[in-house]
């Protein structure tokens, strides 16, 4: 059963460039030209490269034996440069994006929006009043184009290419992404977006990410993706960076509704100073594999760390997510909420660790994993991993699995609500802790995209 | 007089074991009948026949609720035609809010969507009405709720719904002595607009004061006229 509403694609005959399929020195050189890059970038291209190929294939988490590294297109440009207005973008690419709902959104709720096709941007805007104040919101190409200094003092600082073999993949082919930087004190009040669709069949989306929060700084960054439904795989492996400076506070929001023939392997991490917050919430929904653990490193004193994650795993889906805490120094807590619900055969796993260095006195630490398994074909998974190297730590660590209630179903449909009514609140309600997080736009979209995964599964 | 309800030769199994051995009773609108007996005796598993609860069989016999075979309705459809169980062990649902329950609760009943502001309006001065307060609304469906507080949200659902058939399962339980005179008053209303009650109750005192047209008697999974 596939209920899937933007499994649609766009045909490729007017993209500028495809690259050959396959991954190799050449590709990786002409992926830099085609940029026009600093020569700096292209030799850390080439070392990610080297240690792309040098790199096992983990063995751990979800299933990546099947990946054809070979048939797949690591570079394709559909576009020449980003647009400031919608009305420029070519009209097949533009149809993509309205049938998704991104200017709409862009129109009634955000500070900015980025719109990602294949591998490069074709679409990029941020509010006039935001300009004026400093932010910048431009597509990675663009940031290291315009700030060649702030992208090479951050790129690759906090997930170095080394780090595992996707995060040197992405090294060595990324294209596209968000350059975000929130000067000192600026609070941007609504959020920013992005927007990633993958459209070709047999495509690699790499996109690299770099959001600077100065101090005192505030944003929200929202990202979406999806994709065409094509029976061959698609790979999607991004590397997200965040610095958060001293009291900044940074949110990052996911809600990934890939295709279920995409493998979704992605690095984010943050490095967060003294009293800073990092949030992330992220929302997986689609894609065949997932492997996916936000991690903040609390280096500074009293920094929070927190992350709020649903997964819904169904049909031949295989989501391994979770979280990382790294608590450096003192006072520095952290949160981990994860909810996930498995159903007609799916499997989720909550793969976190709370780590509490010996400097990192008087910490604080709560995870809570709470697993709906929807029937008996359905798998959910945790493994926790805590290594606590202080005497003072408080770390609590919380763990359910249950079934839907059939009480609760039996109480409300007592009430009038019909089984798949009844069925669609008790999620939602399930999944509150965290939706309730949530700006109301997106927890709206979220529990419009659970229903839909959910529609069928009563019985 | 038609008959809201009409139980014939009804027998009824749990897991295998007899609950119900052929019990019949009729019920007028604006009826009020009375079941008492022991624990165990099948008072609550007739509350939950009624209610369609799937865990009970029917192994023989009929109940025609407001002219239709009640056996041929789904849990939810019951609920839209009036017929109304509160629970003796109301359910704890995180995350769903009071407001949420009430209002899907009524947009079934009632097949009409309300202003969204009128509808708060509506059900906070119900909730007033019935001893609880704007912010038990808002807090999730019995979480943390006393057991005072849960019936009180049954009386709630009840004003808000005006079912026409009530099956009241050990309302007074976990009630002091204000609730129970909640209970007599919201009865008393409902009545006079038609409802009909089951009240199954083993406090004989609210029996009394209630003045119930019918008293019956379970025992044993049979419901025999109440001996004085």
């Amino acid at each position: 059963m596939d209920n899937y509403s933007l499994g649609f694609h766009s045909d490729t005959d007017k993209y500028r460039y495809i690259a050959p399929k396959g991954l190799s020195r050449e590709i990786v050189v002409q992926i830099s030209k085609q940029k026009n890059e600093p020569a700096w970038m292209l030799e850390t291209r080439l070392a990610a490269l080297a240690r792309f190929e040098e790199m096992p294939i983990p063995t751990w988490g979800a299933d990546l034996s099947r990946i054809n590294w070979e048939d797949m297109h690591y570079y394709l440009r559909s576009v020449e440069k980003p647009y400031a207005k919608w009305d420029d973008v070519p009209d097949s690419v533009r149809r993509v994006f309205e049938e998704i709902g991104v200017p709409e959104a862009e129109r009634e709720y955000l500070a900015g929006v980025g719109g990602q096709y294949d591998s490069e941007v074709i679409y990029h805007s941020l509010k006039e009043t935001l300009a004026k104040r400093g932010v910048i919101f431009l597509s990675m190409d663009e940031g290291l184009k315009q700030y060649p200094e702030i992208v090479r003092k951050n790129f690759g600082k906090i997930v170095p290419y080394g780090d595992n073999k996707l995060a040197a993949l992405n090294t060595a082919v990324w294209s596209g992404g968000s350059f975000v930087y929130i000067p000192k004190r600026v609070v941007v009040d609504l959020p920013l977006q992005a927007y990633f669709r993958i459209n070709a069949e047999r495509a690699g989306q790499f996109e690299r990410t770099l959001i600077v929060a100065e101090e005192g700084a505030s944003v929200h960054y929202v990202e979406g993706c999806s994709a065409p439904a094509y029976s061959s795989a698609s790979l999607h492996a991004a590397v997200v960076e965040v610095v958060v400076e001293k009291e900044a506070r940074v949110r990052y929001t996911t809600v990934q509704n890939w295709y279920k023939n995409v493998y979704n392997l992605v690095t984010k991490r943050a490095m967060v100073a003294a009293e800073a917050r990092m949030e992330w919430a992220d929302c997986n929904l689609g894609s065949g594999v997932t492997m996916k653990y936000p991690s903040c490193i609390l280096a500074g004193e009293r920094a929070h760390g927190e992350m709020l994650s649903i997964a819904v795993a169904g049909e031949g889906q295989q989501l391994d997510a979770g979280a990382k805490m790294i608590h450096l120094a003192e006072g520095t807590t952290s949160r981990i909420i994860s909810k996930s619900i498995s159903q007609n055969g799916g499997r989720s796993s909550y793969r976190g660790q709370v780590k509490i260095t010996p400097k990192a006195t008087n910490a604080r630490s709560k995870v809570v994993c709470d697993a709906l398994i929807m029937d008996e074909l359905s798998r959910s998974d945790t493994y926790p991993n805590n290594q606590i190297m202080t005497g003072d730590a408080q770390v609590e660590h919380e763990a359910y699995v249950s079934k839907i209630g059939e009480e609760q179903l039996l109480y409300l449909r007592g009430r009038g609500l019909t089984e798949e009514e009844a069925q669609t609140m008790i999620i939602r309600g399930f999944l509150e802790p965290v939706t309730a997080e949530l700006p109301l736009e997106y927890a709206v979209e979220l529990n419009r995209l659970v229903k839909l995964e959910m529609v069928g599964s009563v019985g | 007089m038609s008959e809201i309800l009409t139980i014939s030769s009804l027998s009824a199994s749990i897991a295998g074991m007899s609950v119900l051995s052929g019990i019949s009773a009729k019920l007028g609108p604006s009826q009020i009948m009375a079941i008492i007996g022991a624990n165990g005796g099948g008072k609550s598993s007739l509350a939950q026949v009624l209610l369609g609860n799937p865990e009970y069989a029917i192994e023989q016999g009929e109940i025609i609720y407001d002219g239709v075979d009640l056996f041929t309705l789904s849990v939810d459809e019951r609920a839209r035609r009036g017929l109304y169980v509160a629970w003796q062990n109301p359910v704890t649902i995180p995350g769903v809010s009071v407001f949420a329950l009430c209002k899907a609760a009524y947009e079934a009943r009632e097949k009409k969507v309300d202003n969204l502001s009128e509808f708060k309006q509506k059900l906070e001065k119900l909730a007033i009405e019935v001893g609880l307060t704007e912010s038990h609304i808002s807090r999730f469906i019995n979480d943390g709720f006393s057991g005072g507080e849960k019936k009180r949200l049954e009386l709630l659902q009840l004003l808000l719904l005006k079912p026409k058939l009530v099956i009241l399962d050990e309302i007074d339980s976990g009630l002091d002595k204000s609730g129970r005179e909640l209970i007599l008053k919201v009865i008393k209303k409902l009545k006079e607009r038609g409802t009909s009650f089951i009240i199954i109750s083993h406090y004989e005192q609210l029996i009394e004061k209630i003045k119930p047209e019918i008293v019956l008697e379970m025992k044993n999974g049979q419901l025999l006229p109440r001996i004085s």
